[in-house]
């Protein structure tokens, strides 16, 4: 096995670039919802561009994202706080089983409210 | 690890980043479920708007909004302290983390706060 590409650095690697990914959409959402704060109208306005199906990709890859970083890190809290440091590997595995799982129930329902009709009543 | 000054992170750092991180879980699945999943496509701005006006909602919400910001952005700065070893650049970083942090938690409280019952009541 290669030394270098261990489970363990990949599983350490992926959780930063992960976690800086939904960084990243925390200040992005930070920002969308205080339209909220500007009443119907601006809200409906940035949502109207929102529910465009290119954003549900987006949405699809941070799901993804936060998944992992989710599941990978209540391992690591259960290495730190548990010590199954022996059992760690296996636990990653068990863990990327439940994301993958969670992964495509949480898809299933994204695309599916694709085809759901637009609530328009406020949108102008 | 010469530096142990201020911004080093350190143990109390490190178990924060658990704590916040544990918490981050349950805190999501409510917040997707919530403001996202039981509300229409689109996200109408009086669902939205009325989920934020109840003190329940917003007091979850504010939670989740100082646990995310400080589980991210602790989390960048641990990233960044790895590859950023001056203690000059480490404490600009800091410095530069915690005016984010604070600019971004005042956004999202004047959006979470000036959503009340009466102010949706007046929009509609």
């Amino acid at each position: 096995m290669n030394y270098r590409w261990h489970t363990g650095y990949v599983a350490w690697l992926l959780n930063r670039i992960t976690g800086i990914a939904v960084l990243a959409y925390l200040i992005a959402h930070i920002w969308v919802v205080h339209h909220l704060g500007r009443g119907p109208r601006a809200f409906g306005e940035v949502m109207r561009v929102l529910s465009q199906p290119i954003f549900t990709l987006f949405e699809i890859a941070l799901i993804g994202a936060v998944l992992y970083h989710t599941l990978n890190g209540i391992r690591v809290v259960l290495v730190d706080f548990g010590g199954s440091v022996r059992t760690q590997k296996r636990t990653f595995w068990v863990m990327m089983a439940i994301g993958v799982v969670l992964f495509v129930i949480a898809v299933w329902e994204m695309v599916g409210v694709l085809f759901a009709p637009v609530h328009t009543a406020l949108i102008p | 690890m010469a530096d142990r000054g201020i911004g080093s992170g350190g143990a109390l750092g490190w178990f924060f980043q658990r704590v916040t991180g544990i918490l981050l879980a349950p805190i999501l699945i409510i917040h997707l479920l919530t403001m996202h999943r039981w509300t229409s496509h689109g996200l109408p701005w009086d669902q939205v708007a009325a989920r934020l006006a109840n003190p329940y909602w917003k007091v979850l919400e504010i939670f989740f909004l100082v646990f995310a910001l400080y589980h991210g952005l602790n989390g960048l700065y641990a990233v960044m302290g790895d590859y950023v070893r001056k203690p000059g650049w480490r404490l600009a970083i800091f410095g530069a983390a915690c005016v984010i942090g604070v600019v971004l938690l005042a956004f999202g409280l004047v959006t979470v706060f000036s959503l009340t019952p009466e102010r949706i009541r007046a929009a509609l």
